[in-house]
């Protein structure tokens, strides 16, 4: 039963983590149709934006973690306006866009490690990861600030994509571009506002992770393949779903361990991921197939 | 001379996987993840058999293009049955799984240890082991895909191919033979792979799984984006941009502890600003193939 | 473009490297000596009548990716023998200069890089690092008769690789074997658990750490692999934990290390932590929770010139492959010096002819003795961590 709950624990935190990387990224995919892997450098540099204001300037994390989301929404609207939107006024297809993110992803990943080095860049502990030791299980504050933090901005975000006039154009976008024009907001704006609420949703995850076990250059780059297996579980063009299966891969990636050892355990996620895309290829929340051939 | 030789080998085995890859991306519009774990099984599969099993080279080669074949079956059949977009991620969880295989049964693969000591080719009492014998062999090699690729493309077959890809609604009303379509592209294309693997593998004679990560399958799809879908040997240019980058870096001598970093980022620089500056690629006739749900599609 | 600006494009690309190949050929002042226009090593360059300046050797290191801060080490050690040699005037006024590359732990990057080391840069001598990289370039070193020495990899597969590749760094299993036999029949442990990293080096560790334990006596009750560069390890040592072993064996490097175990104590593991040298860097000495873990570690020399030497130009305390890179360099110096003393042509198979006729090379940890299958045994300490310093409780000598 301990097992259990310890593993509950660990994969509930990491869960959350995965679930805010993988919404922002399924939403600028969901959105765009544009296979964003750039977003994993973006998360990396977030990571040492945080270690900055926490580290360097000692303003605390709330205010790290505040400072490098502004930094992070920033930073992916520069990125798109200077290498996508070139791109999308030249009809380049989304295959292209691809291998130009990926170019930014590797090009993001090693300036990070000319900048800071190789090594991780660990913050100073200020008590949150002093654990908590209960009868059955224990853990850690920093913990229960990541899930409750992934909680709070899951909701937000949700909200804001349902009831603001931003939100539905958003939401319109990925339907069809026409759609946003139809309500009164260019394509574009709809554009950077998405590229800079991907990056932003994803900050937090990043400042935290970076805080629990030190920020690296290739921390992004070692997670984008899971977020991008998220967003598809969850259902292309469905934020909220990226979430919540970025929480079911995480959870699965810790209980596994129940019945399996360690370096196994990705095995068992992606099996699992494979066969529930076959059963419903949708995802969870996905869009339904109209095309059969 | 024994670096240009070897340079020219590995450019000739990867543009046989790059030119595989290219039937599905570039002229079926079917976007594949896994080529880089296909590699993989054709070079175990050569290998084992050449070292565990005694078998003649020729007869582990044909192995390994047939097994390749056998684990691409396992996915395309069922899944270029919805719409096509649905095999990348197929493709994905594919290459995943597979290379997990390769990492954790250990009894087969011998885990990231890898495995030394691969014989080379023996082709009828002559052994392939020179530098240079092994790129004239990878030349030929390269050249009979090349053909064997054209034929295909050239054939009736392959109209349909460049049909289906140009517009699928309307080939829709031929009904089944789309999807047998597809899928006997998928596994020549991963046939194609296979024999790539077996020819990396007695090259090397040391494989591990390292080479046949989920990145490896993402650089080979770039080599394809690169080149163009415009004509059947265009990948070889993809290929060789590619591998002959980084070379050419070295030439701009940085020293320092930082080198490693530095080239890769100039190298990630240049896709970028390839991509930016032509995006269709060099012989680029790419089509807009979407990565992911074509969701412009009513929804029902 | 179209196909024939491709085809420029493609010539001009073949023209240039092989400017860059010819370049490498005919220079005289860059390495020469080691041979003629094409393969290297089997040449018969200078002669002691007529040295050259300056040569080159090379490493395989990895330098991106999440080995990358190993690269750091290796680099660091290499950097610093290089330093105090040419100080001195260099290996009898010939000075010593390292070409690194970057082998990505991907065998088919190190053996294009190897190449390119023999055929542009002609070195005779290269070390490298990471098992299945060496696996890989070991046939290359052999065919193009080129010392490879390893410095970094450790897996037990690395005995008897080839005619010219050598281990310079003792292999895992040494440590291991004297570690387990320590915690259990020293410290009277019957019950352990490994943590280790999914590859090579780590595997090898757990193949060993359980034979030797379970043959004196101890039965191991937990294994759980990691993945390198990771970052959370809770779920595997959530499971150690669970299985309640009276130790935890680590077998993964430095920065992984220290997040096992800040992790392993967060998470309540309050049993002892013992690992091999892959431990000793500063990381893991600063970290309060490592208080009290049991490693094996190089025996330094009690002169501490080196240590204070490398100190004094890093700011931080020498960490494992920081030594062996240091030793590899230190090796080739010496083995240059008796080739040039037999008045041998400077070139791989007489720097093989001198390692093997040698056999003992002065290490910084004590003498490095090469036996017959190119590996090598150091004398081990066993040391508990105190305060973030070592204290060693036995040492146990092979030499």
């Amino acid at each position: 039963m301990e097992l259990f709950l310890q593993l509950m624990v660990s994969g509930l935190a990491m869960g959350s983590l995965y679930a805010l990387l993988s919404m922002g990224y399924g939403l600028i995919y969901g959105t765009t149709g544009e296979f964003h892997v750039a977003h994993a450098g973006i998360f990396t540099f977030t990571g040492y934006f945080g270690y900055i204001v926490y580290e360097k300037m000692n303003l605390g994390l709330p205010a790290a973690i505040l400072i490098a989301t502004v930094f992070a929404a920033i930073m992916g609207v520069v990125l798109q306006s200077a290498v996508y939107e070139p791109m999308r006024r030249n009809n380049a297809s989304h295959l292209s866009i691809f291998i130009a993110a990926l170019g930014l992803m590797i090009l993001l990943e090693n300036v990070a490690s000319i900048l800071w080095g190789y090594s991780p860049l660990q913050f100073t502990d200020n008590g949150l990861k002093k654990p908590i030791r209960l009868d059955l299980f224990s853990f850690t504050p920093l913990q229960l600030v990541i899930v409750l933090t992934a909680a709070a901005v899951v909701t937000i975000v949700l909200l804001y994509l349902k009831k603001s006039r931003m939100g539905k154009a958003i939401r319109g976008v990925a339907d069809s571009p026409e759609m946003a024009k139809i309500i009164g907001m260019s394509p574009q704006k709809v554009y950077i506002a998405v590229y800079a609420l991907g990056s932003a949703i994803s900050a937090p995850a990043a400042v935290l992770l970076a805080f629990d076990s030190g920020a690296t250059p290739y921390r992004g780059t070692m997670l984008i393949l899971l977020a991008a297996i998220s967003m598809i579980l969850g259902g292309i063009g469905s934020p909220g779903g990226a979430a919540l299966a970025g929480l079911i891969l995480g959870l699965t990636q810790n209980l596994a361990l129940l019945f399996v050892p360690a370096e196994w355990a990705n095995i068992v996620t992606y099996t699992l991921f494979l066969a529930i895309i076959f059963l419903i290829p949708t995802g969870f929340f996905g869009v339904k197939m109209a095309k059969k051939i | 001379m024994n670096y240009l030789y070897d340079f020219v080998t590995l450019l000739c085995i990867y543009s046989v996987l790059a030119i595989g890859l290219n039937l599905m991306i570039g002229y079926t519009g079917i976007f594949s993840m896994s080529h880089a774990a296909l590699l993989g099984v054709g070079a175990y599969t050569s290998a084992l058999l050449s070292m565990k099993a005694g078998f003649p080279f020729l007869v582990s080669m044909v192995c390994a293009v047939i097994v390749a074949a056998l684990f691409s079956a396992i996915i395309s059949v069922p899944s270029l049955r919805i719409a096509g977009d649905y095999f990348i991620v197929a493709s994905m969880s594919l290459q995943i799984i597979i290379y997990e295989i390769f990492v954790t049964w250990i009894e087969v693969t011998n885990g990231p240890a890898g495995l030394p000591g691969i014989p080379r080719p023996n082709l009828f009492g002559f052994v392939i082991k020179t530098p240079q014998a092994y790129m004239w062999f990878s030349i030929v090699m390269l050249s009979l895909v090349v053909a064997a690729v054209y034929g295909i493309i050239h054939s009736p077959f392959g109209r349909v191919l460049r049909a289906m890809k140009e517009d699928p609604i309307a080939v829709q009303s031929l009904g089944e033979s789309v999807v047998r379509a597809k899928v006997t592209i998928a596994i020549l294309s991963s046939a194609i792979a296979g024999l790539a693997g077996s020819l990396y593998a007695h090259k090397m004679t040391f494989i591990n799984p390292a080479t046949f990560d989920i990145h490896e399958s993402i650089t080979i799809a770039s080599m394809v984006i690169l080149a163009g879908a415009g004509r059947v040997w265009g990948p070889i240019i993809g290929v060789f941009i590619i591998q002959a980058f980084p070379e050419l870096l070295r030439f701009l001598e940085i020293s320092g502890s930082h080198v490693g970093s530095i080239q890769k980022a100039l190298y990630g620089l240049i896709l970028i600003l390839l991509m930016m500056f032509r995006p269709q690629g060099i012989f680029g006739k790419f089509k807009d193939t979407t990565l992911g749900v074509n969701k412009h599609v009513a929804k029902n | 473009m179209n196909t024939k600006k491709a085809l420029l494009l493609v010539v001009a690309l073949v023209l240039v490297i092989m400017a860059g190949c010819s370049a490498g050929n005919s220079s005289g002042g860059n390495s020469g000596g080691s041979g003629s226009g094409s393969d290297s090593g089997s040449g018969s360059g200078g002669t002691s009548g007529n040295l050259p300046e300056e040569i080159t050797i090379g490493a395989l290191i990895p330098m991106t990716g999440t080995g990358a801060s190993y690269g750091v080490m290796d680099q660091n050690g290499a950097d610093l023998a290089v330093e105090q040699i040419n100080a001195a005037g260099g290996v009898k006024g010939i000075k010593i200069k390292v070409k690194y590359e970057d082998h990505q732990a991907k065998p088919q990057v190190a053996v294009n890089a190897i190449n390119r080391l023999i055929s542009v840069d002609k070195t005779p001598y290269v070390l490298s690092s990471y098992s299945s990289v060496s696996l890989a370039v070991a046939p290359i070193g052999d065919s193009n008769q080129v010392v490879v020495m390893n410095a970094g990899g450790q897996s037990d597969n690395l005995a008897n690789a080839g005619d010219y590749f050598y281990n310079n760094i003792p292999l895992v299993g040494g440590e291991v074997e004297i570690i387990a036999d320590y915690l259990y029949n020293e410290m009277g442990f019957k019950t352990a658990a490994v943590v280790y990293v999914n590859d090579d080096g780590g595997r090898s560790s757990l193949n060993i750490f359980k034979k030797e334990f379970t043959k004196h006596g101890g039965q191991v009750v937990a294994e759980e692999a990691t993945e390198l560069g990771g970052a959370d390890y809770r779920a595997a040592l959530t499971k150690v934990k669970s299985a309640n072993p009276d130790v935890v064996f680590v077998g993964a490097y430095g920065q992984d290390t220290a997040l096992i175990i800040k992790q392993a104590r967060e998470l309540g593991i309050e049993a002892p932590i013992a690992e091999t040298s892959w431990s000793v860097i500063p990381d893991v000495y600063a970290l309060p929770e490592a208080e009290g873990l049991i490693h094996t570690a190089l025996h330094f020399e009690p002169d501490q010139s080196f240590k204070d030497a490398f100190i004094s130009k890093y700011g931080t305390e020498p960490a494992l492959y920081n030594v062996t890179f240091y030793d590899g360099v230190m090796i080739f110096a010496q083995a240059l010096e008796w080739v040039i003393d037999n008045n041998k042509p400077i070139n791989g198979a007489s720097i093989k002819e001198a390692i093997d006729t040698l056999k003992r090379f002065d290490g910084v940890a004590g003498d490095i003795v090469f036996r017959d299958d190119h590996t090598t045994l150091m004398d081990v300490d066993i040391s508990v961590l105190k305060n973030g310093t070592p204290e060693v409780v036995k040492t146990y000598k092979v030499n």
